[in-house]
């Protein structure tokens, strides 16, 4: 019974339906955390003596863990803070290359984190940010982005599935386009890589980040996958610490830079959660992300068919991960009620507002499901939300 | 008598009516506070809600204005 492994939702008897915000941690994850600190803790890649030895290897493991989790070869693993900070980081050090006459080409149902690291980029430079409109039901229109793309086209940044309509975008036909055209490709999977097997080699990207803490893992820690041959041409981001091989004093000062993934790792990491990282990978490929996904599926196809019983028009199509949402005036009126009862949705605008200006401008309640909710939370939160509206 | 106006007009997840009571309610020093409010976007129930959580009862509710009164110590 996977729901026993997680102390919150067995000690409380929550009805948790806001995994796509984050999510909550199994036993293993917690237990790998308070492991690492009583028995692991030391820096990395300075000390000589035993433990610190130890406690590099384990922080090395957890990014062959990571590689192994997305399919992508050694060193193109980067530890970050989450989905968010792995953009910022890339969008940072394309100002190398950046021109005036250059563009990026994102979608409009996008992140806001998939969004501004681009604008800002865009008004630092001085290309052009272009922005694909959404399908009618708001989900992410492959033919729109492609057709932005062009010679002078950068970067293509896109979401892999959507925190809001669910909608889990066709990757591969987006990457073909882009390539055609030598631009790079930024895949958001914070929504994606938790839920279903990702392959980043078979998909073709050129980078693409996702966050811990929303596949059972710790909070703070994230990874930015960069294709090796980009990643090397790039200049680092932060500077210091375990990035540097060498600084010499010669006529100035000299420095070398460190081999990737460290390159782009300034500091003292956060070791600890790298190992509950790996213990959440662990976890999730026991029970293999196409069940996890199958199992999400089935949850979303009996709240969409719950909410129409109750008239309640859904946000998005067909084609979904585990993620249902529906606008409403009283949004957030809605999700306190809610949460009186113990139902503990997400309501507002879910980081994607001008997905729901375009959308009409009202906030959204949403449901996202992961590996430990039931169909009977689907019955409770649909006979809470009955009494509500 | 305080008033919390929570007609917000520009709405995000941050600055909603609900998340304004939720922020304000709890540091209210005065015995009674009038609450205005957009009808379209709060409900009595969660007016209710909120008032019993954070030790108030309704002593006026009509169209857009609610006046929570502290509840009486013991």
């Amino acid at each position: 019974m996977v729901r026993e492994d997680f102390p919150l939702l067995a000690e409380t008897g929550l009805v948790y339906l806001d995994n796509a915000a984050t999510t909550q941690k199994p036993r293993q994850v917690i237990d790998a955390i308070k492991e690492y600190y009583e028995r692991y803790n030391a820096n990395v890649h300075r000390g000589i003596y035993p433990l610190a030895r130890k406690s590099t290897e384990i922080y090395e493991e957890a990014h062959t863990r990571s590689e192994r989790f997305i399919s992508a070869d050694p060193g193109e693993v980067v530890f970050v803070r989450n989905t968010t900070e792995g953009i910022n980081l890339v969008s940072y050090i394309l100002e190398a290359v950046a021109e005036e006459g250059m563009n990026v080409v994102v979608s409009l149902s996008e992140h806001h984190s998939n969004l501004l690291p681009w604008r800002r980029l865009c008004r630092k430079t001085g290309m052009e940010l272009r922005i694909a409109d959404v399908r009618v039901d708001g989900t992410l229109d492959e033919k729109k982005l492609v057709s932005l793309i062009d010679e002078n086209t950068l970067i293509v940044a896109f979401q892999h599935a959507s925190n809001v309509t669910g909608y889990i975008s066709d990757v591969r036909r987006v990457v073909k386009v882009a390539h055609q055209y030598e631009a790079l490709t930024f895949l958001d999977g914070a929504q994606s890589v938790p839920h279903i097997p990702v392959d980043v080699k078979r998909l073709g990207i050129d980078f693409m980040a996702f966050s811990g803490h929303k596949m059972l893992g710790p909070m703070g820690i994230g990874v930015l996958y960069g294709r090796k041959e980009v990643f090397e041409e790039l200049p680092p981001f932060l500077e210091g610490g375990d990035m540097i091989k060498e600084v010499r004093w010669r006529d100035g000062i000299e420095v070398v830079y460190n081999t990737l993934p460290w390159k782009y790792e300034a500091g003292t990491p956060d070791v600890a959660s790298a190992y509950g990282l790996m213990a959440a990978m662990d976890y999730l490929d026991k029970y293999g992300r196409e069940r996890i996904m199958e199992h999400e599926v089935r949850l979303a196809k009996k709240t969409m068919k719950g909410l129409e019983e109750l008239g309640v028009k859904v946000i998005g199509g067909e084609k979904r991960g585990g993620v249902v949402a529906f606008t409403h005036p009283r949004a957030f009126d809605i999700a306190l009620l809610l949460g009186e009862k113990n139902v503990c949705v997400r309501a507002g605008y879910h980081c994607a507002q001008p997905l729901h200006d375009r959308l009409g401008g009202l906030p959204s309640v949403r449901a996202s499901f992961y590996i430990y909710n039931t169909p009977e939370e689907v019955d409770i939160f649909i006979s809470e939300l009955e009494d509500i509206i | 008598m305080r008033t919390i106006d929570v007609r917000v007009g520009a709405q995000s997840c941050f600055e909603n009516p609900v998340m304004i009571l939720l922020k304000t309610l709890p540091d209210v020093k005065e015995r009674e506070v009038e609450i205005l409010y957009d009808q379209e976007s709060l409900s009595e129930k969660t007016l209710r809600a909120m008032a019993r959580n954070f030790g108030f009862e309704i002593k006026e509710l009509e169209e857009g204005r609610a006046v929570f009164v502290k509840r009486e110590q013991g």
